[in-house]
């Protein structure tokens, strides 16, 4: 993968990263994911994956942000409303669990050392929508309808959540 | 190929998708108000003029471009001013990078080489479409929110829910497409649509998945905010996150709704009306024996030419139709027809040189390859200002729906109509064993 690429997309997806957890306004956070998650796109694009990338971009920063941005505006939530206690027991505790995973994962990559170029070509269709078709609907087939089946059952506890105080 | 000629096709390719949006503008406005007028027995703007020449009204257009840049720019005292000034420019950006993926002729093969006609030649061309229709939602989100005042946030509230809403019909109505011609690639789309069904019929979009087409343009004039899904610009109740802006920044919000009118009739025509195929004469055909182009080009153009002499010939300028002139228009707008006259003399010139001139050195495979390429882009605008009118005309036709039969239409109508053709579509392409 081109390193000039690499380097501008890692530099603006952690940039965006620690946006997100930084800002107070709610609608700044949601802003700085859409933009992590483009980074993110774009380092799949450079990972010779077009349909991870042009997915990245429908589901999460163009279904899943805008949701998120939609709510924001739904509830008008400015900063007054997300005011409340900064700091607490379940946050330090959520914050040391992460700093921990980070941690093992970066020493997991320092000791496995800098990744080499990929052995050999890619096939032609690497990535492409119908090589990923095939493995889904073939091989990852059940795994593919579990998580509809899920998705589903997640749809209908928030209909019914929504409905009970009717 | 060099790499300097490389960039440089490059880099028109992006200008051309770029410029064709934009240039359409004006024209959009233009014909918008015309048909306007016409559907309402009215004759419409024709006043503005430069040094007498009217253009049939098209003048008005820079006579509004003029207005908007010096009328004064307000931010409101209370609006966050970062998101408020980034409004108007995410919205423009996302509405002309949708049209990058649209293929405006088909993959140009000269001198060896392989030229794709479309800025951003991507294999799941069709998902950007989609993806970048998306991102649309965040102009008219950042607005809403940016102004931090009632009407607009409402406003803003209405117009994001009504676009995520006819999204998913919009997705799932290019599925049944998808399945027929089993690919996502634009330009690949375009081309399966050349072949005949039956052998007569050019095998478009429409003619395959007629629900699928209807369904898609009204998803794509809801995308579009246009009537009648246009709650945003309802007289009665105007609710709409533009309500604060002015000058320019309002004209960047007025802009981004015609070039989403050019992008939704180009994803129309690229999708269910063939793109820049010319019906019954597929690449093959034109660039293949070159018998066909190479002799009815020049004589199409020396029969324009001759044509459009004889009619100036018979309409000239005589004695008598000077002296209506006169007698009609006091002032120097009776010049016009003397402008026109020049203009569609020197027309037919051209075209009965550059026929003659085809006539005597007749066009290599590189030439026809070239004469093909844009006689698929004039076919392809063709269709898309067609369909740019097609939905000026719905505007001043239909009434405009309330906010909850919008909704309803929406959720409870095309979005089941929408599966039941993915379903049906399925069913017949396996009993057809595809």
């Amino acid at each position: 993968m081109n390193a000039i690429l690499f380097w501008s997309c890692a530099v603006v997806a952690v940039t965006a990263a620690l946006f997100v957890i930084s800002r107070r306004s709610p609608l700044a956070s949601a802003v700085a994911l859409a933009v992590n998650m483009v980074a993110l796109a774009a380092l799949f694009a450079g990972l010779s994956a077009p349909f991870l990338f042009i997915i990245q971009l429908l589901v999460y920063a163009g279904a899943v942000v805008v949701f998120i941005v939609f709510v924001i505006m739904l509830l008008n939530l400015g900063e007054e409303e997300t005011r409340g206690a900064l700091v607490s027991r379940g946050k330090l505790l959520a914050s040391a669990l992460a700093c921990c995973l980070g941690l093992a994962l970066l020493l997991r990559a320092v000791a496995a050392g800098t990744p080499r170029e990929a052995a050999g070509a890619l096939p032609a269709d690497f990535g492409g929508i119908e090589s990923i078709g095939q493995e889904i609907f073939t091989r990852w087939l059940l795994p593919f309808e579990v998580t509809g089946l899920i998705l589903l059952v997640g749809i209908v506890g928030a209909v019914v959540l929504a409905k009970r105080g009717e | 190929m060099e790499p300097w000629v490389e960039w440089t096709i490059m880099g028109g390719r992006a200008a051309v998708a770029w410029v064709i949006p934009l240039m359409l503008i004006p024209l959009l406005v233009w014909m918008e108000r015309k048909a306007s007028a016409y559907i309402q027995d009215r004759t419409g703007p024709n006043r503005a003029a430069i040094l007498g020449l009217r253009f049939g009204g098209i003048i008005h257009a820079l006579a509004d471009v003029v207005k908007l840049i010096f009328k004064e720019d307000i931010t409101p005292a209370r609006a966050r001013p970062f998101w408020y000034n980034l409004a108007p420019i995410v919205a423009m950006t996302f509405a002309l990078l949708t049209f990058a993926a649209l293929p405006f002729a088909d993959v140009l093969r000269v001198g060896g080489h392989e030229i794709p006609l479309q800025a951003l030649r991507l294999n799941p061309g069709l998902l950007w479409m989609l993806a970048i229709g998306s991102f649309g939602v965040f102009g008219i989100v950042f607005a809403g929110w940016g102004s931090n005042s009632s009407y607009p946030l409402l406003g803003g509230i209405r117009g994001s829910a009504q676009m995520i809403s006819y999204e998913l019909s919009l997705g799932l109505s290019v599925v049944g497409i998808l399945m027929i011609f089993s690919t996502i690639d634009l330009n690949e789309i375009v081309r399966a649509q050349g072949k005949l069904l039956f052998g007569f019929l050019p095998m478009w979009g429409v003619v395959v998945q007629p629900v699928a087409a209807v369904i898609f343009m009204a998803a794509a004039l809801a995308e579009a905010n246009r009537n009648p899904f246009d709650l945003m610009e309802a007289d009665s109740e105007i609710v709409a996150f533009h309500l604060e802006y002015s000058s320019l920044r309002f004209a960047l919000f007025m802009m981004t709704e015609y070039v989403h009118i050019t992008v939704a009739s180009g994803l129309t025509v690229t999708l269910f009306f063939g793109g820049w195929q010319i019906p019954w004469l597929t690449t093959e055909r034109l660039t293949g024996s070159a018998g066909d182009l190479a002799l009815a080009v020049p004589a199409l153009l020396v029969v324009l030419g001759l044509l459009v002499l004889l009619s100036l010939v018979l309409l000239a300028p005589t004695r008598r139709w000077h002296r209506t002139l006169q007698r009609l228009y006091v002032d120097a707008r009776r010049h016009e027809a003397k402008f026109w006259t020049v203009v569609l003399l020197l027309q037919a010139i051209g075209a009965l040189a550059l026929g003659a001139y085809l006539f005597l050195n007749p066009p290599g495979a590189d030439g026809l390859a070239a004469i093909t390429a844009a006689l698929q882009f004039v076919s392809f605008m063709v269709k898309v200002t067609f369909f740019g009118f097609a939905f000026i005309w719905v505007r001043w036709t239909l009434p405009r729906f309330r906010y909850d039969q919008l909704m309803a239409l929406g959720w409870k109508g095309m979005l089941p109509l929408a599966l039941a053709n993915v379903v049906v579509t399925g069913f017949v392409l396996l009993l057809v064993g595809k």
